[in-house]
């Protein structure tokens, strides 16, 4: 019977949808009487720009209108109807919905409306929470809130970065602004694990990929902070939770159709200035070789030749001029008395920064259908699919894209000016080779057009529930869901030659026989659970109680391929390779079990309590730890709502606290189990034979990672909340780590355990403001929030004492976790200065260590003063983690005039850049070195000049970091700009449609920071500059119409 | 719509799959080692996987880089500590590649220890199968030990699989102990294999090559006056008379007549399983197997940075074709045309200035940036421009360092008899060397024997164990007087014990100086 209902409801949903579509829509209807509006503010003033829709009962008109100076909204040619609707708004002023307005034949009607100033409009909002929603008011926990109007209109192409500023303890980083790379790393008050840090991200209640996400799909997001907030997603909420919502057509809601295009050009944000004068270049050169003992083989006569041949800026010729960047978006919603819908589609279109074949191109589309299907019966699909396409530039680790890596880029760092792009006949060229440089990097143009990433994602993703009223005031709720993900990578490197540009001479072959790598992998997830809420008013007691069951399993298959020896460097094709390198695959699958439950009780909207309890097993851990229990307990008071608070000045304020723990167990698939691993083959005779070994040591003792965290906020509000001020102070802390321990070295095992042992705090604490006003016409609307974060590692290993407690994570890109530190600190020598002649060297300590110093090297800090610089005399140079997080944002708009920015910064980081930031990074020099330290220029800061691993200084520089290199990484950035006019009603009466806006938008246009050639917003855990590329300023034209 | 009937169609929907081992996963593309071993058809992919643990570059797939620490070259980058020792600069926080040297020879332990744990595994195979995978897990881990003995000293001796907690309280036994458990294993396992190399499978182990090994730890112990001479003789004897009757000679090309391509065939790949060679790590670059020392070590300006310079010292110890010292006041010597009329040895192992090669007119450090000497490594990479992976096969043991070893312990035994002067002269006449000048002291030929040792095995990975055993590394390397090149006598001769090793395992005694 319901199957059978459901069938015709759906079925007559498509037609009405088609009929929409494709007909639109008319009316036709005689002109009988007009309806004039006047609007005013309850001290009878005018209130001009006020939206003001109009409907009659059967819904089949409705027009919308704006009013004038005067403060007046006219409706003229209406059919006679006894019931016209009013609805006005206006920002910072109560709604106001009228109905009743009878228009007969002929007649004028004119209506006053008063608006009254809003009453704690902001605390009246529903914020979405797990399982639910709430009113912000009864909310205990901290939970930051973004609505679709902070992120519409904005270039963003990951949702990931829209989120960039708008709420406090968000931390957002995009580790590059390659398109199709450019998803952003999310912290939510801060790195609480040694693991995967990211929070969790649920779209509609289903984990998903944020950045396949249509941003102007988004409803709403709302980022769950706290253990209270979080705990119902107990398992894997310990970095916080996410939750997208999307748009969803009305019951009733008359159809809409929204268009919205942008179109622009990107631009990157800055880029590394190089010498590009050929004689200074070979002078410069000559001296680093000096420095370091050499000779050059060129002579002053050679350096004449080149100082009348052209020179190539290599920076120039990498990047574009300008790339260009568009977005179609379009969707339709609506409803009739038993189905709402809504359907929407986008395509965008970015090229990439690199002068190469780097681009992205993605099409979402999204179906959301909510069904009334009986009286207390309700019903509702979802379907969403995603297909990202993205070129990019050759990529360091391909596997998963990680290296976010640029050969391209660092292959126009690393060149001479003096080399040509082409030789005579076209070729790629190369130094002159009796000049005698290095020319170990291949020249940038040749990878770009050589060397390929090309990644292929789609993600579709499903839903449907149905929910019950099984008796009044308590429902149940039921929800399946899949999300199917499959990615594409394919890696090709195809063989190319550089010549001598002047003799003509072969220098170099790269990519012999061309190589190729393809990587497919697939995850498969289904969620399904079941809910019964219950909510009930008892006098001036509140209850609502929630209890649910949630399960999941994951499947997941990758499959990688590598050839090389392809018959013609520009065929390369899938299999036609004649030797295969490489071939394998990995396979997995995990499963959640879940129970959960929460209680919220009030009494008399003055005393908030709720309680949540959430049990989990995961079948990462083995049977002896496999289920664990997370509570968490939240109050709150809202002393405003007590009989002597006094609201005239403070309508609003609350009090409440938190509590609770959360667990974590993103780690391996199997880390209880020991593995072998048939990946050992050799070779025996004339063939390869297959090889297993023990692969990882399992622990079976395994449990889960629990953060505890407390949370204290208060929430006030001023001047009938125009003004609103929310501060919180939390403290997190987890403990049992799943964390990689190296095995004893004696037990032969490469690969690190993984056990319970580490435990990171993070301290901090956040507030926001925003006030919201209108002056005459104009409104306006100031928001800040800012966020100091304290990270510190407690213990990597309990086994070990004080400062034996510390990992090296990795050496090259300097990467420490050590006790008592914040995580992945910076670590290693302090540079005090520049020795600046013999004296000084022979008065200072022993820096034998790094070979003899000469004047003009690096001076080491001899930190515990035994005379000798050794690694005792290490200490930490640098944090990676942000202290402080902060964001600002303007609004303002006037009739039909609107304009927004929004600013966003970081205080307080350091990165740590070697090697491609030395002097000579093999070839190539940066302008910031002229100024190095020369007898003639005895400078502080800078040292004399060395060619990349030779030399003290060099040696420095490869193996033993020195604090020369850390950087502070703070900016603050103008995220974005946008002004945009909204044409009237009335100024459009000839075209079919409700309302156009036009804008233009501007993103990243500006940036203070003390970082260096470089963008400063950048993957934070690699020490070459060129592995991140520029973030793009990106100037954008863009028209919304509303049909 | 009766309310049951809903219910139950939410329950339905809501768990889809109530399976009661729904939290019960294994892994699913690898195995437990429980499961994988529950058949005698693991037996060999398993002992494959301890043969694949040679190719590390602690164990024996490098070569090239424990010469960087000898009189004979000097490291230059990406091996810091190695850089550092070879400085005489202790670091004693090691976690590069003084552990990976601990690290990488237990893993061959390791995953010998997991074979022989379960060689009884039941299945299909014959006795004679079973106990030929025995012995060779057996001496493949003998012979990591024997490395781990003269890099470390005292380390744990581990037989059987261990666990985490087990690995933080193993004790070191004493020196003679490991010692008597490698000769032991080597010999014991060594005479259950066959002498000839075994059909379609060269690269496994023979009884020739187990021998091998045991008459080197035992000149080694002799050197070192921990064993005696006259053991160490008839080890090696043994050894060399199974090698012989295995088919071992000299590895000639073409007429025999040119020396230098007699000596450069050994390690070419077109004849890498060659007569001379008796045990050998494989590679094939064809299959994905390569091995990386051509881009590691090339001085190939375009695409590698050489990261390791020859010692001049290294070059100037060939002797001139008449058989005499460069130094030598009767030498034929040139100093304005060095490099003519040299062993060609020299020219077969190193890159000399002038020399042309794939990247033009070789200048030494002047037309490197990345070489700190005036020479390059030669042997083991290939006259091509490309960093590709190479299929080179690396050499373990070969017939001339058996037949050094004889020419040695013989003259320590019976002074130097025809035999010795016969094994020593037999590797200089493939070269077209002159044979030792007849009627010296002992003491004289021994001197000969190491001098031919460093120029016949130059970058093969014997030198620091040599310089070690003998006792002259402090002698030979404090004398180098180029690239502050140092050794600390009575410290330096072993590595450190791993900083972390001793961290978590408090029963653990570092060596002497550290």
């Amino acid at each position: 019977m319901l199957k059978k209902r459901t069938k015709i409801v759906l079925l007559k949903c498509f037609k009405i949808m088609f009929l929409l579509l494709c007909c639109g829509t008319g009316l036709y209807a005689q002109d009988t009487g007009s309806i004039t509006v006047i609007v005013q503010t309850t001290k009878g003033e005018t209130l001009p720009g006020a939206s003001v829709n109009l409907s009659n009962s059967s819904k089949t008109l409705a027009k919308a209108s704006v009013s004038d100076p005067k403060g007046m909204a006219q409706f003229s040619a209406l059919p006679k109807d006894t019931d016209y609707c009013l609805s006005i708004s206006f920002v910072g002023m109560e709604t106001q919905t009228r109905c009743g307005y009878a228009v007969k034949e002929g007649q004028k009607v004119t209506i006053v409306v008063k608006l009254e100033d809003s009453k704690s409009r902001q605390m009246d909002e529903v914020v979405v929470v797990g399982y639910g929603t709430q009113k912000k008011e009864n909310l205990t926990g901290a939970v930051g809130v973004i609505r679709e109007g902070q992120i519409a209109g904005r270039p963003v192409t990951q949702t990931s970065q829209a989120l960039t500023g708008l709420t406090p303890g968000v931390y957002i980083n995009a580790n590059t602004g390659e398109p199709g790379n450019d998803q952003a790393n999310i912290r939510i008050r801060g790195t609480g694990t040694l693991n995967d840090a990211n929070p969790l991200i649920l779209i509609d209640g289903i984990e998903g990929p944020l950045d396949n996400i249509n941003p102007s799909d988004i409803s709403s997001v709302s980022i769950l902070k706290d253990a209270s907030s979080a705990a119902i997603y107990g398992s894997r909420a310990a970095n916080g939770v996410i939750l997208v919502t999307t748009k969803r057509g009305k019951i009733g809601q008359k159809t809409a159709v929204s268009y919205n295009f942008y179109s622009g050009i990107s631009t990157p944000t800055v880029l590394p200035k190089m010498v590009t004068d050929n004689a200074e270049y070979l002078r410069l050169y000559r001296e680093a070789q000096a420095n370091g003992g050499s000779t050059v083989s060129y002579t002053d006569a050679d350096i004449e030749r080149y100082a009348k041949l052209p020179s190539t800026d290599w920076i120039d010729v990498i990047f574009r001029d300008a790339a260009p960047i568009t977005q179609h978006a379009l969707s339709v919603n609506g409803g009739t008395e038993k189905v709402s819908y809504l359907f929407s589609s986008a395509y965008l279109d970015q090229a990439g920064l690199l002068d190469g074949d780097q681009k992205y191109r993605r099409f979402n589309s999204r179906l959301n259908m909510d069904m009334k299907i009986a009286e207390k019966l309700d019903g509702g699909i979802s379907f969403s699919y995603s297909r990202g396409k993205s070129s990019l530039a050759s990529q360091q680790v391909l596997g998963e894209l990680t290296g976010k890596g640029s050969l391209a880029f660092e292959g126009g760092l690393t060149q001479h000016p003096l080399t040509p792009v082409y030789d005579s006949e076209g070729r790629y060229a190369g130094p002159e080779e009796a000049l005698g440089l290095r020319a170990d990097r291949a020249s940038g143009r040749a990878i770009l057009d050589h060397q390929n990433t090309g990644a292929l994602n789609s993600d579709l993703l499903g839903s449907a529930f149905l929910s019950y009223e099984i008796f009044k005031d308590f429902k149940l709720k039921g929800t399946v869901a899949f999300n199917s993900q499959t990615r594409h990578t394919e890696d090709s490197n195809s063989e190319f030659k550089q010549y001598d540009w002047l003799t003509g001479k072969q220098l170099s072959v790269s990519n012999p026989g061309s190589t190729f790598t393809d990587v497919q992998s697939s995850k498969f997830n289904v969620t399904s659970w079941l809910q019964a809420t219950y909510e009930k008013n008892f006098g001036k007691h509140y209850l609502k109680g929630l209890a649910g069951f949630n399960q999941e399993t994951s499947e997941q298959q990758s499959n990688l391929l590598s050839q090389t020896g392809f018959a013609t460097p520009s065929q390369i094709i899938y299999g036609k390779g004649s030797q295969t390198t490489a071939i394998n695959g990995t396979k997995g699958e995990w499963a959640l079990r879940s129970f959960f439950g929460r209680i919220n009780y009030s009494f008399d909207n003055k005393y908030l309590l709720e309680a949540n309890i959430r049990r989990d097993g995961s079948s990462r851990f083995g049977k002896n730890n496999r289920w664990a229990v997370f509570p968490s307990f939240s109050g709150g008071w809202i002393a405003s709502n007590e009989d002597f608070w006094n609201k005239s000045i403070m309508n609003y304020f609350k009090l409440r606290g938190s509590w609770g723990q959360l667990g974590n167990q993103n780690t391996a698939l199997y880390p209880f189990a020991s593995q072998v691993s048939l990946e050992n083959n050799y070779v025996l005779g004339s063939g390869q034979v297959s090889g297993a070994a023990l692969a990882t040591l399992g622990n079976p003792d395994l449990k889960w990672e629990t953060t505890t965290t407390t949370d204290i906020g208060i929430e006030m509000g001023f001047f009938n909340s125009k003004l609103t001020i929310e501060a919180d102070y939390f403290n997190k802390r987890t403990d049992d780590i799943l964390t990689e321990l190296n095995n004893p070295l004696v037990t032969g095992v490469v690969s690190p355990t993984i056990v319970n042992a580490a435990s990171v705090e993070n301290k901090g604490v956040e507030g926001m403001f925003s006030y919201k006003d209108h002056i005459g016409a104009v409104t306006v609307g100031i928001g800040a929030n800012v966020t100091y974060i304290k990270n510190k590692v407690l213990a990597i290993n309990p086994a070990l004492s004080g400062s034996d407690d510390r990992v090296e994570i990795s050496s090259i890109n300097n990467i420490y976790l050590i006790r008592g530190e914040a995580i992945n600190s910076i670590y290693g020598y302090v540079t005090e200065g520049i020795f600046q002649n013999a004296d000084e060297i022979r008065s200072a300590a022993d820096h034998s260590l790094f070979g003899s110093p000469a004047p003009g090297d690096f001076k080491i800090q001899d930190t515990d003063g035994d005379g000798k610089i050794t690694e005792k005399d290490r200490v930490v140079m640098g944090n990676r983690q942000p202290k402080w997080l902060y964001g600002f944002n303007l609004s303002a708009g006037y009739k039909g005039f609107d304009f927004s920015a929004l600013f966003q910064g970081i205080g307080k980081a350091d990165a740590f850049i070697s090697r491609l930031n030395g002097p000579f990074p093999r070839a190539g020099i940066r302008e910031i070195w002229e100024d190095r330290w020369t007898p003639e220029n005895p400078s502080t800061t800078m040292p004399r000049l060395w060619v990349d691993r030779n030399g003290y200084n060099g040696k420095t520089v490869e193996s033993l970091p020195s604090s020369f290199w850390v950087q502070h990484r703070d900016y603050l950035r103008l995220k974005n700009i946008q002004v945009g006019y909204t044409f009237s009603k009335n100024t459009l009466k000839r075209l079919p449609v409700q309302s156009i806006r036009i804008y233009v938008n501007g993103q990243n246009l500006w940036t203070k920071t003390k970082f260096k050639d470089f963008d400063p917003e950048r993957l934070d855990t690699e020490a070459y500059v060129t592995t991140s590329l520029p973030q793009a300023k990106i100037i954008t034209g863009g028209i919304n119409v509303i049909f | 719509m009766k309310l049951q009937h809903l219910i139950l169609l939410l329950l339905s929907l809501a768990s889809t799959s109530c399976k009661k081992d729904f939290l019960e996963k294994q892994p699913e593309d690898t195995l437990a080692p429980e499961v994988f071993y529950t058949d005698a058809a693991s037996l060999k992919p398993g002992l494959y996987g301890v043969y694949r643990s040679l190719r590390e570059g602690a164990v024996f797939g490098n070569p090239i880089e424990l010469e960087g620490i000898s009189d004979n070259a000097i490291l230059n980058t990406r091996a810091a500590e190695l850089i550092n020792f070879s400085k005489g600069v202790g670091i004693t926080d090691n976690t590069e590649k003084l552990a990976e040297y601990y690290l990488y020879n237990f893993q061959v332990i390791q995953r010998a220890n997991l074979l022989l744990d379960n060689i009884s595994a039941p299945g299909d195979i014959t006795a004679a199968e079973r106990t030929a995978i025995e012995s060779e897990a057996r001496i493949l881990r003998a012979m990591a030990y024997m490395r781990l003995v003269y890099l470390y000293g005292r380390i744990p001796l581990v037989t059987t699989s261990i666990s985490r907690a087990q690995a933080m309280a193993l004790k070191q036994p004493s020196r003679e102990e490991l010692i008597s458990f490698i000769t032991t294993e080597l010999s014991d396992a060594g005479m259950k294999l066959a002498v000839k190399p075994y059909a379609g499978e060269t690269g496994r182990l023979t009884r020739q090559a187990a021998l091998g090994m045991r008459a080197k730890v035992l000149v080694y112990e002799a050197r070192m006056g921990k064993g005696s001479w006259g053991d160490a003789l008839a080890a090696v004897k043994g050894a060399s008379e199974s090698a012989v009757s295995g088919g071992a000679k000299l590895m000639k090309t073409g007429t025999g007549a040119n020396g230098q391509a007699n000596y450069e065939a050994i390690y070419s790949e077109s004849q890498e399983n060659n007569e001379e060679i008796l045990f050998q790590v494989k590679f094939d670059a064809t299959i994905g197997q390569g091995q990386s020392l051509h881009s590691n070590y090339a001085p190939n300006q375009a695409n590698q940075t050489a990261r390791i310079s020859v010692h001049t010292n290294f070059a100037n110890d060939f002797y001139g074709t008449d058989g005499l010292p460069v130094t030598a006041a009767a030498s034929n010597f040139n100093p304005l045309k060095p490099y003519e009329n040299r062993d060609p040895r020299l020219s077969a192992t190193i890159y000399l200035p002038g020399n042309t090669y794939f990247f033009g007119v070789f200048r030494g450090k002047a037309g490197n940036a990345s070489l700190e000497t005036d020479f390059a490594v030669k042997k083991y990479t290939y006259a091509v421009l490309s960093a590709a992976d190479n299929g080179l096969d690396v050499i373990v043991l070969r017939y001339a360092d058996l037949l050094l070893l004889l020419a040695e312990a013989e003259n320590k035994v019976n002074g130097p008899t025809l035999t010795a002067y016969n094994a020593i002269n037999e590797v200089r006449s493939r070269v077209n060397m002159p044979a030792v000048k007849s009627g010296i002291t002992a003491v004289q030929f021994n001197d000969e024997v190491i001098h031919e040792r460093r120029v016949e095995l130059g970058f093969e990975g014997q030198r620091w164990f040599d310089l070690v055993t003998l006792g002259i590394a402090g002698q030979k390397i404090n004398a180098i007087n180029e690239l502050g090149r140092k050794f600390i006598p009575a410290k330096q001769e072993l590595f450190p014990i791993p900083k972390s090793e001793i961290d978590l395992n408090k029963n653990l005694v570092q060596n002497p100086g550290y």
